[in-house]
């Protein structure tokens, strides 16, 4: 069954230049499509400026879209309104990137986490308390009702957001690149949690990340993202068996591997092009080391067969 | 540790700041207690010792109809205090309510209000003060809503500023997508995150409104005669200052003394609640 359905999503800011120039836009989210099914963990992959963290509050409606639209269980969720928004907004959770901007520093952990069950009157009194601190264990935190954010290491604090996200068990919790701000060693530590959870809860998972090495062990399925589109979408094990695209080939082989020396990394030239002014025919090919004939006219299309999409002018030219 | 522990932490290390603070709390008890702590009734006439220096018997001397100058200031300090707090909790509650609105609803409704407060910037608070005063019956609660309805538009400014920062913030994101209405996510979420600039122009606002009550008390539009306030003794000091010195000296030390009090605790909060020095002194 497929819990979420994104269909040609697009997201344009506008830039203002000047006072008399007219807009120009900057395009984060550029005609996106994916899926995810229930019980699944789908990943978003990209370098920092793809557009995936544009996505991720999509998803969870904290902006509206330009174009295109998201459905939830078959509804489109920029559509809802009273009482279906709030069911969708019981269903659908977030863990953001940074654990010391995402929890009130007024507020204690038992605020915290009692706050979304209190607003979908979910439990009250001695019964909201004990499930606080079933959710508090559940994360590996004990004894910390009454304290505050700033007592609290980023790998707790990330604990805490996650328990906060479980408490009105959710459907689908959509994390947007939960371990990037996290010491290596608790990075481990959170994605064991998320992966027990994953098996427990029956949640499903939109994990956003430019780590591809988390991604294969945590997620079922891969969209890689470059400039707001979709450049390769894939089953995990198969991209990471044989990537399509040249990004995600230089994807793989940036992460640093265990044995030094082992491979020779090839590692990116240059910067990610400015969103505002994307090169012409494929985005990549300014930095893709592969680049032929139709690379710089051509935009390449998102195809493919088995549930294996690729856009590149390699794989269908 | 709670955050009130903290502030308190770093405001103690600035010690005028503190000396401010007792000063200020001092004015305070001296104000609530004034029927009791002042030795003579403040509007006892008494010709036989008219503009008599400062002697054991009237410690500030007397006035020109031989009243009590401490008793007076004593009262008076009750007038100085209640404008200043009122004044600046008008200011306050419609600066909070304006700054609130425009800050997180953004938009046309950013925009109308804020030039609104830019027109509001463009009057000369004092004059337009002395119109409304001259217009009206000139007494405390009039100088108080006058006051406060002329000087909340920092106030509206430094909450929006502070709104359109928190609202992008992660925590209150996480509150919208926990279903929070709009109500709970301003009261609770980003309201108590914006206080702190507003604690701080609120202790500065004090300071002002005490000067501006004592100026208007000076020219014989704020309190008036014989009811006492430090503006109004000031008055008759111009009036005998080649024979009584002590008529001007006492209230404009007090007034200046206050003033300064109050700018220091301001300049203490602003440092204690500067959320830039937190996080990195939180742990020692």
């Amino acid at each position: 069954m497929k819990l979420i359905e994104v269909k040609a999503l697009k997201k344009y800011f506008p830039v203002k230049k000047t006072a008399f120039a007219r807009h120009e836009w900057l395009k984060a989210v550029d005609g996106v499509d994916f899926s995810l099914e229930k019980d699944r963990v789908f990943a978003l992959v990209g370098e920092s400026g793809c557009g995936k963290s544009t996505v991720a509050r999509l998803l969870l409606r904290l902006i509206e879209p330009t174009e295109g639209e998201i459905t939830f269980k078959g509804e489109n969720i920029f559509k809802l309104k009273g009482q279906r928004l709030k069911a969708f907004r019981r269903a659908v959770q977030i863990v953001f990137q940074d654990p010391f901007a995402s929890l009130n520093p007024r507020r204690t952990v038992y605020d915290t986490i009692s706050e979304p069950m209190k607003i979908h009157k979910i439990a009250k009194g001695s019964e909201l308390k004990d499930r606080v601190v079933e959710l508090l264990r559940k994360v590996g935190l004990q004894d910390v009702l009454n304290r505050y954010p700033h007592e609290f290491s980023g790998g707790q604090r990330q604990r805490i957001c996650i328990a906060r996200a479980l408490s009105v068990s959710p459907e689908v919790i959509v994390a947007d690149e939960p371990l990037s701000a996290l010491d290596v060693s608790i990075q481990a530590q959170i994605l064991n949690l998320l992966m027990d959870l994953k098996q427990q809860s029956g949640i499903s998972f939109i994990f956003i990340s430019h780590d591809l090495k988390v991604v294969e062990y945590f997620s079922d399925e891969v969209a890689v993202m470059y400039l707001g589109k979709i450049v390769e979408y894939a089953r995990t094990e198969d991209i990471f068996r044989q990537p399509y695209h040249p990004y995600t080939e230089i994807l793989l082989n940036s992460t640093p591997g265990i044995k030094p020396g082992t491979k020779r990394r090839q590692i990116l030239s240059a910067e990610v092009p400015s969103p505002i002014d994307i090169p012409p025919g494929c985005p990549f090919h300014p930095r893709c080391p592969k680049r032929f004939s139709p690379c710089d006219r051509i935009v390449p299309e998102l195809e493919g067969s088995g549930g294996r999409l690729v856009a590149c002018h390699l794989r269908t030219g | 540790m709670r955050l009130i522990t903290v502030t308190w932490k770093r405001f103690k290390r600035n010690k005028l700041s503190v000396a401010g603070a007792i000063t200020v709390i001092a004015l305070m008890i001296i104000a609530i207690l004034a029927p009791v702590i002042a030795p003579y009734e403040p509007t006892a006439i008494d010709i036989n010792n008219v503009l008599s220096p400062p002697s054991s018997e009237h410690l500030f001397g007397t006035d020109d109809l031989g009243r009590d100058v401490l008793s007076r200031m004593i009262w008076g300090s009750r007038v100085s205090l209640r404008v200043g707090f009122v004044a600046v909790g008008i200011a306050i509650t419609i600066g909070v309510i304006i700054g609130s609105i425009a800050g997180f609803y953004g938009g046309k409704v950013d925009a109308v209000l804020m030039r609104f407060v830019d027109i509001m910037l463009t009057f000369p608070t004092f004059f337009l003060i002395l119109a409304v005063i001259a217009i009206m019956e000139p007494n405390i609660s009039t100088i108080m809503i006058v006051i406060g309805v002329t000087g909340w538009m920092d106030v509206a400014r430094l909450v929006r500023a502070e709104f359109l920062t928190l609202k992008e913030r992660d925590f209150v994101l996480a509150a919208k997508v926990s279903g929070a209405s709009n109500l709970r996510i301003i009261f609770r979420h980003i309201l108590p995150n914006a206080l702190s600039p507003v604690f701080v122009a609120a202790t500065f606002g004090v300071a002002g409104a005490i000067l501006v009550e004592s100026g208007l008390s000076f020219l014989g539009l704020g309190v008036q005669p014989p009811n006492p306030s430090w503006g109004n003794i000031l008055t008759a000091g111009k009036d005998n200052i080649e024979v009584a010195w002590w008529l001007s000296l006492y209230p404009g030390l007090a007034i200046l003394i206050t003033v300064l009090s109050y700018n220091l605790v301001g300049e203490g909060l602003r440092d204690a609640l500067d959320p830039r020095l937190w996080e990195t002194e939180e742990e020692s």
